[in-house]
């Protein structure tokens, strides 16, 4: 009697473990050049044909050397992630194969500037050939040591020094030991600057309604490319409207902060030698109705219209409607730093569609009557068959 | 400010005293100082309330000289969630269970006193987890100074303001679930003494105590069983209107966790209301009442702990590991014990023995089959939770255990536990041919229901080919399938009603019926709407532009909702924050505080507000007088038009106090030092002292139906800017008779994105839980057997209650 209740129990326990249980195991192992992993964190994201991450990361932690892992259905191949005194090391390995990390190589050198002094208070950002950063190290008198680090595999050091950003990149068991690093002291000379490149011309403005839909919201472009040999740092400058109200400015794909005075717009801006970046401006208007100057030397200006159509707007006489997919208009010709353009909007006369669908999940509609008939029905008929039959 | 731990230290001596004098005395079978225990409980009990009286009044008071109070209330909240903050945090609630555990406890030794032997280990039992309790909060006490919150203040430093209290627990359902919940914990404290004393006594050969007690037992598990599903309901209430929960049950950890002991509870109901000494249930009745304890915290650990990763880690940390110990010693009486016993010691196959007929469909075997079903859903909900955590110290690698796992793995046995509680129902008053032709048909019914699925939403689950085979075969199934088990349910139990209390003589074997009648057919058609509110709530969604706008215009657009017979019209936009208004003088201390205070707040930054008595400007800087006192207001580097502020105003500014500031302004005891931007007057505080705790978005809404009005309310947001930044959704839910309206809104600078959810059967589900709780009343108030009404006012006590009062 008790063995087959115990059995029972064991059986249904058994047949009640979730589907999920059966995957295969990998392990994986770490060496350290005159050290230990052991008792470090890894942590293993499987990752599907398209890189998206299948189920969740999982953490495992470094045990004599080695470590293990579930295989997850779908994933076909593994991110894994080692964590080590401070440093963060990366193996991308494919389904079945089995992730080793070697940590006996090192990467050193000094920062000097042109002549040769060495440079004081850098920091040193590493980035592994995957992307992700490996370490981050601050150096107060040009040396560095960052170690170890895996062989045969490219670093890139983003290096912070003069309020510049440099890029090096170095192959480990290659160059990456004692190697000087010549950083070049940046300008801060405006001259060095000229508009150039940016899609579809180097000085463009975007124009929209604000969220209320009562003023106007501009983005201005402008692509700017560094003709010397050594970084820039320093200010770039937007003209603006005098009403304007300046909400931030983006350098590359980074936000940074906007000082506004008297019409004038300055980001901080840093561009490396012969290197061309964007500098943009979102400012909000009023009213739907501005006259600014173009603040550069620009051989064509344009400005696109987001949500009104070109009958809504009337124009400047140095700015004509682009023969274009969308509303925009483009300069007639080049246009000069003090020439002043002008926008206005006027009301349409057809609102703009207010309402939008986010798409919905419909499920059929519920036949409560139909059910609740059925179900009443069921139990009548029921008590009726047993009384009568 | 020590006084609460005093309080709580000495419940924890007296706890302990009666703890040792019971277990003593019953193990010595003597009487030594035994007239000394009753009083000993009392003052346990009376010491906790006060413990707890006293915490309240510090929340209701405001008294941030308590880290705990500091840590889960703010002046802004009202005086009903401050007293709600009480047991917002594991120790206030560990307090309010053993000030109730204590409470039970005291009834118990009233009512039943310590003549009887047994009693005494059943106290000792009681009091040893009152005493446990009071011991976790001497170590972790409710009653922490301020100082272990900042040490690097002086002694006697006390904010002006608290944290505030965690956001979720804002809710009216959400401020009455937890005192419910540890009502209904601290009254299954006695059953689980009674089941351990009854395995203690019946090891040591002294044949045991539960023929005894089935009475007691009964009625502390019944109203145990009562308060539980009170708290749960309350709980699904909750999680309704707080958007992210997926409706009232999302098979989150902890709604597991309170799902497992409930559904173990009501098992054990059954089992214990089979009990019969020698025979059935001997030994399994009692063990599944120690059980539920060792379940309850158990679930309470998973809540506590943070063990498991859930949607609602109310607190963690210090109190987990207290919990652990709790939960092994409680196993270990409850489960271990009860286990043991069975293995070891019972009288091998005495039950079969005894029962001489061999037929299988008997009602104690259909009972067994109950029991056992019950048993498994409640297994299958154990192992859900505990899967992954084993997984994860086995293999490192973790899992996580869906809704789908639980709904599929449950509905099929929810079917089978419908098909027996309909037979069993049946069989009680027809014969054995007739009972088991409706059983075929109507399991037939079922099997057949299954296989018609008008539609795709009927289907129960979404389910692909990889997924296991049981999977792919009950997610395949028709939700249709519910309603032939369950209308066999409501057939045969409203059948055997009608046979058995029309013309019965005894009034309140009537009224237990009726009782027993409700709670049934509500199960039934509580399994029903779940199902379906589950499977058919349609949503739909809209953005409105301009909502901001359209607030302000008479009779604006009426917007329709695509795919849905709904359309909204805005009536009403508006911002707020809390505390509305904010008062100055809640927020700054006064230029007399500031005195009073002295050297304990200097080099603090403080708030400090007063009338400007005399300003004197400086090259460098302009002082203020406040209130003709000591205390200056220092503004750097400013004059005094730049300020703005004359003789005679109402300023207030936030600085760092420094005493002796001054030595050349004699009437300067402290200049609190600050620049321009820190001050301002009174009617226009500077930004520094903004305390805004809570900024609130709303929309007034009405929702039209096929063109009808149906509902008019507010829907939005808050968000707890001190909390992280979290934030709370305000739902507009119109309840309606075959169907809920349910109305998000995410408002955001001016524009509001609405989803229209229409949930079917809300409120049938409502009449079947208050029918669940009603029918619980009836049965614990009238049973003919273990009834409060027979019992009351004397205690009898009951054996061998006749077969016929059983269900």
């Amino acid at each position: 009697m008790k063995k087959t209740v115990l059995g029972f129990v064991v059986l249904v326990s058994l047949l009640i473990v979730p589907a999920t249980a059966t995957a295969a195991s990998v392990s994986g192992t770490v060496t350290v050049d005159g050290g230990s992993a052991d008792g470090e964190t890894v942590t293993i994201a499987p990752l599907d044909p398209s890189n998206e991450l299948v189920g969740n990361e999982t953490e495992t932690t470094v045990e004599n050397g080695s470590f293990s892992y579930e295989t997850v259905e779908g994933a076909i191949t593994y991110f894994v992630e080692l964590e080590h005194e401070g440093t963060t090391h990366y193996a991308l390995v494919d389904d079945g194969e089995q992730p080793d990390f070697v940590l006996n190589d090192t990467i050193s050198g000094e920062l000097v500037d042109e002549n040769g002094t060495p440079i004081s208070n850098a920091t040193i950002t590493v980035t592994s050939q995957h992307g992700p950063e490996v370490t981050q190290t601050n150096t107060t008198d040009g040396s560095f040591t960052i170690g170890p680090v895996q062989p045969d595999r490219v670093y890139t050091l983003d290096i912070e020094a003069n309020g510049a950003t440099y890029e090096r990149a170095v192959s480990t068991g290659d160059d990456a030991a004692n190697t000087t690093f010549e950083l070049s002291t940046p300008t801060t000379d405006r001259d060095a600057l000229t508009l150039s490149g940016g899609q579809p011309v180097n000085h463009l403005l975007n124009v929209g309604p604000t969220q209320n839909g009562t003023g106007l919201f501009v983005v201005e472009t402008v692509s700017v490319e560094n003709g010397a040999d050594r970084p820039f740092a320093g200010d770039v400058s937007v003209a603006v409207p005098s009403d304007a109200e300046v909400v931030t400015g983006m350098v590359g794909d980074e936000r940074t902060s906007v000082s506004q005075t008297n019409g004038t717009a300055t980001v901080e801006t840093m561009i490396g030698p012969q290197e061309t970046t964007t500098v943009n401006v979102y400012y909000r208007l009023e009213d739907r109705a501005f006259e600014k100057p173009v603040g550069y030397d620009v051989e064509q200006l344009a400005i696109r219209f987001a949500d009104y159509d070109m009958s809504q707007v009337e124009v400047s006489d140095n700015l004509v409607e682009a023969d274009a997919p969308m509303p925009m208009v483009t300069s007639t010709g080049p246009l000069e730093a003090d020439d002043q353009i002008s926008v206005s909007i006027t009301e349409s006369n057809q609102s703009v569609a207010s309402d939008q669908t986010d798409g919905s999940s419909g499920a059929s509609e519920f036949p409560l009557g139909l059910v609740s008939a059925g179900f009443v029905a069921v139990i009548a008929i029921g008590l009726a068959a047993y009384r009568y039959v | 400010m020590m006084g609460g731990t005093l309080l709580i230290g000495a419940a924890l001596l007296s706890g302990l005293t009666a703890t040792v004098l019971l277990i003593t005395n019953y193990l010595r079978r003597e009487k030594r100082y035994l007239n000394a225990v009753t009083p000993l409980i009392g003052v346990t009990a009376g010491l906790l309330s006060l413990a707890l009286a006293y915490l309240t009044y510090q929340f209701v008071t405001t008294d941030y000289a308590n880290a705990y109070v500091w840590n889960n209330t703010a002046n802004y909240i009202s005086i009903f969630y401050r007293i709600t903050g009480v047991y917002a945090a594991n120790q206030g609630s560990i307090l309010l269970w053993a000030a109730l555990t204590a409470i039970v406890a005291f009834w118990a030794v009233v009512v039943r006193g310590l003549e009887h032997r047994e009693t005494r280990l059943v106290q000792g039992i009681t009091m040893g987890v009152v005493t446990y309790f009071a011991a976790m909060l001497v170590l972790d006490s409710p009653f922490k100074p301020i100082s272990a919150e900042f040490p690097e203040m002086d002694p006697g430093f006390v904010p002006i303001d608290g944290t505030g209290l965690n956001p979720l627990l804002i809710d009216p359902y959400m401020a009455i679930h937890p005192p419910i919940m540890f009502v209904a914990y601290a009254l299954l404290t006695m059953p689980f003494a009674i089941a351990v004393a009854h395995f203690i006594s019946t090891v040591r050969g002294e044949g045991g105590l539960f023929d005894e007690w089935i009475g007691s037992v009964t009625r502390w598990l019944r109203i145990a069983w009562l308060f539980l599903t009170a708290a749960i309901v309350l709980g699904s209430l909750w999680s309704y209107r707080v958007l992210g929960w997926g409706g009232i049950w999302a098979w989150d950890p902890v709604e597991v966790a309170v799902l497992i002991p409930w559904l173990f509870l009501t098992a054990t109901l059954h089992a214990v209301m089979n009990y019969r000494s020698r025979s059935t249930y001997a030994t399994l009745a009692p063990a599944m009442t120690g059980a539920t304890l060792a379940l309850i915290v158990y679930a309470t650990a998973i809540v506590r702990s943070g063990v498991f990763r859930s949607v609602h880690s109310f607190a963690d940390g210090g109190i987990g590991a207290a919990l652990l110990v709790l939960l092994t010693i409680t196993s270990i009486l409850g489960i271990g014990l009860p286990l043991g016993y069975w293995l070891l010691r019972e009288p091998e196959s005495a039950s079969e023995t005894s029962s001489p007929s061999r037929r299988w469909i008997t009602h104690v075997n259909l009972k067994h089959l109950a029991v056992l079903s019950i048993g498994l859903l409640g297994f299958i909900s154990v192992w859900g939770l505990t899967f992954p955590v084993l997984n994860t110290y086995a293999t490192g690698v973790e899992v996580a255990v869906g809704g789908q796992y639980y709904n599929l793995w449950s509905y099929p046995i929810v079917l089978g536990v419908l098909l027996v509680l309909g037979f069993y129902m049946d069989y009680d008053v027809e014969g054995r041919r007739r009972a088991l032709l409706s059983l075929g048909i109507f399991s037939l019914l079922t099997v057949l229901a299954a296989l018609v699925a008008p539609s795709e939403t009927w289907t129960l689950s979404n389910v692909d080919s990889s997924d296991a085979l049981l999977y792919r075969l009950v997610g395949n199934a028709s939700a249709l399938s519910i309603l032939p088990p369950a209308a066999y349910v409501c057939l045969t139990v409203i059948k055997r009603t009608l046979e058995f209390v029309p013309g019965n003589p005894n009034r309140n074997f009537q009224l237990k019926q009726v009782g027993i009648t409700m709670i049934h057919i509500a199960f039934a058609l509580l399994v029903v709407t779940v199902t379906f509110s589950y499977l058919f709530t349609a949503q739909s969604s809209l953005v409105v532009a301009d909502a901001d706008r359209e607030a302000t215009i008479e009779g604006s657009a009426v917007h329709e909702v695509p795919e849905s017979n709904y359309a909204v019209q805005v009536a009403d936009y508006r911002s707020y924050q809390r505390p509305e208004e904010p008062n100055v003088e809640n927020m700054a201390l006064s230029s007399e505080q500031i005195a009073s205070r002295g050297q304990e707040i200097h080099e603090t930054r403080q708030p400090v507000y007063g009338t400007a008595t005399q300003i004197n400007a400086g090259p460098d800087a302009t002082v203020i007088q406040l209130d003709n006192s000591g205390v200056w207001l220092g503004v750097m580097n400013a004059s005094q038009t730049e300020l703005g502020i004359s003789e005679g105003d109402q300023v207030v500014g936030v600085g760092t106090v420094m005493w002796d500031f001054l030595p050349e302004l004699p009437q300067s005891d402290g200049v609190v030092v600050t620049e321009a931007a820190n001050v301002g007057p009174v009617s226009n505080p500077p930004a520094a002292l903004d305390q805004t705790r809570v900024e609130g978005t709303a929309v007034g809404l009405t929702v039209y139906q096929n063109g009808e009005q149906i509902a008019r309310g507010n829907a939005g947001q808050e968000q707890y800017l001190q909390q992280g930044g979290m934030e709370v959704r305000d739902v507009l839910v119109d309840r309606g008779l075959t169907h809920d309206t349910y109305v998000i809104a995410a408002v955001d600078d001016g524009t509001v994105s609405l989803t229209v959810k229409q949930i079917p059967l809300m409120t049938v589900m409502r009449f079947s839980v208050a029918a669940l709780l009603v029918g619980m009343l009836f049965v614990i108030v009238f049973d003919p057997a273990h009834g409060l009404a027979r019992l009351w006012p004397r205690v009898t006590r009951q054996q061998n209650v006749t077969e016929t009062t059983s269900d």
